[in-house]
């Protein structure tokens, strides 16, 4: 429950620097993370597999509910905006993907995700959401296929491609690109890229967020081993 | 729905097992007689609504969208005296029936993500300038209201929907506003209409493949019917600009794929659009 810091490995560079991570901060859920990328800075907790309302019908399957809240104060009304009902849709494919959801016939898990701090654009704020709800399911105990791993990437007009870019960075660049890699052949799970861009840079950008997914996995089991110790 | 036949009876009760049997039996051809590249009957109507600034109307098969495009009046906010303002709304009318009561929630969100692809397509691709909307800066701008009927869902929602719109904005017409200098107020000349100035040379358009595991390798389905994209593991949208620059990708989860199978989707997305392109031009 202590916030860490993980150590930097003479052979990688910065990237450790800008993840942070704190595991189970609130403690009355089933799982919870809070976890930084960067500029961003998002909050999930998971409430686990727990009895289904009369409505909803999940004979054979786990019933997924998730409720994404932006940081209130950006827009007027309190209600979601679109597009942070595209952001759950989206994340909402990537649980139903990876939990076993045969395990859990007839309950449900209600998720609900939290933006704390967003001073970049679209593409930091996607994968920390991506990455915090990796680390709340694995906090959380569920059965999952793989874990999984959400790299941003943006285009730079000067620059080129920058892999996990910083505020100022990514507030110039004109494209991004946000990919989802799983653990186990380290291939895409699931992508949202928006732009001006071509099949090459996509490839580019493909092979920059590779090694950077991996460790990130690394960051992942060293936050919790030391959970565990 | 009628469960009078053995077919109907499979299909409700497991969608995949019957999808899974239908290609054991027909090689390569799906349940509605097509090939797994082949897309649906393309029907385009222009201009048929007599009150908005345009409108279109687009089949894919069975999959019907209304587009209709009006404007209104207001004043630019304080963050930008010049731009214009931009809502696009994608709505289902109840000319469908919805099987169970948790499913109309998953339609409602299912709508809003589209709404919003389309506004971020609007705005990336640069297809209309805030600015063309201002009509004297500080003071009035259109508000563009776009808003897409979907009259009847038989999957394969986003391709209709950005197409129904490039044909709309080719033909919208916007009266011309002049302010009168005593009174500061708008003087709307119905009348007098004049071409929208959009930027016609992006044309984004969507392509749609359905990801579905067959004997352990993906088949990729091109624009999907509505029962294809509920048994699809992943559902994959490739729009693409008239220089055949990718403007959105956006995969859903569900099967991992390596580079080597961008590039293949990409192919057929291209090879897709270039036969939409043609229809468009017709």
């Amino acid at each position: 429950m202590t916030e860490t810091i993980s150590q930097i490995n003479e052979n990688d560079t910065s990237i450790f620097s800008c993840l942070h991570c704190k595991l189970s901060p609130i403690s009355k859920a089933t799982g919870s993370a809070t976890f930084t990328l960067n500029d961003s800075l998002c909050t999930c907790l998971l409430n686990g597999p727990g009895e289904l309302r009369q409505q909803q019908d999940a004979i054979n399957r786990l019933q997924v509910d998730i409720t994404f809240q932006a940081r209130p104060g950006n827009n007027n009304t309190n209600s979601t905006s679109t597009k942070d009902k595209l952001i759950e849709q989206w994340l909402e494919t990537l649980v139903r993907s990876t939990v076993l959801m045969e395990y859990y016939p007839r309950s449900q898990i209600n998720i609900v995700m939290y933006e704390e701090q967003n001073l970049s654009g679209e593409a930091t704020i996607l994968a920390c959401l991506c990455n915090t709800l990796c680390l709340t399911m694995l906090d959380a105990n569920l059965p999952m296929k793989y874990a999984f791993a959400a790299v941003p990437i943006v285009q730079h007009p000067t620059k080129g491609l920058l892999s996990l870019p910083k505020t100022k960075d990514e507030l110039a660049s004109t494209s991004y690109f946000v990919f989802v890699f799983e653990i186990t052949l380290n291939d895409i799970l699931a992508t949202h890229a928006s732009g001006d861009f071509d099949m090459k840079i996509l490839e580019q950008a493909i092979s920059i967020a590779q090694p950077i997914a991996r460790q990130i996995f690394q960051f992942y089991r060293q936050e919790l081993e030391k959970r565990l110790t | 729905m009628s469960i009078d036949n053995y077919e109907e009876l499979q299909k409700f009760i497991d969608l995949n097992e019957h999808y899974r049997t239908y290609l054991d039996e027909h090689n390569n051809t799906r349940p509605d007689g097509r090939k797994f590249h082949e897309n649906r009957s393309i029907q385009i109507l222009k201009k048929f609504l007599q009150h908005s600034y345009g409108s279109s109307m687009i089949r894919f098969g069975n999959t019907t969208v209304i587009c209709s495009i009006t404007g209104q009046l207001a004043k630019p906010s304080l963050k930008s005296l010049r731009s214009g303002f931009i809502q696009t709304v994608v709505l289902l009318p109840r000319t469908q029936a919805w099987s169970t009561y948790g499913r109309r929630q998953q339609i409602i969100n299912e709508n809003l993500t589209l709404s919003q692809h389309l506004l971020d397509i609007i705005y990336k691709s640069k297809l209309i300038n805030l600015e063309d909307l201002c009509i004297e800066e500080g003071k009035w701008v259109w508000c563009l209201q776009i808003d897409f009927q979907c009259l009847n869902n038989d999957g394969n929602l986003f391709d209709s929907c950005l197409l129904a719109l490039n044909v709309a904005l080719h033909h919208t017409y916007f009266p011309t506003v002049k302010i009168d200098p005593d009174t500061q107020k708008p003087l709307v000349y119905t009348k007098e209409l004049k071409h929208f100035q959009y930027n016609q040379q992006q044309e984004p358009l969507c392509c749609t493949i359905a990801v579905y595991e067959y004997e352990q390798e993906y088949k990729y389905l091109i624009d999907p019917t509505l029962e294809e994209e509920n048994i699809a593991k992943c559902i994959l949208h490739y729009v693409l600009l008239k220089n055949d620059q990718i403007c959105l990708i956006h995969k859903t989860s569900g099967a991992p794929f390596s580079i080597d199978k961008f590039h293949q989707c990409y192919s057929f997305a291209r090879e897709y659009i270039l036969e939409l392109r043609r229809n468009l031009n017709q």
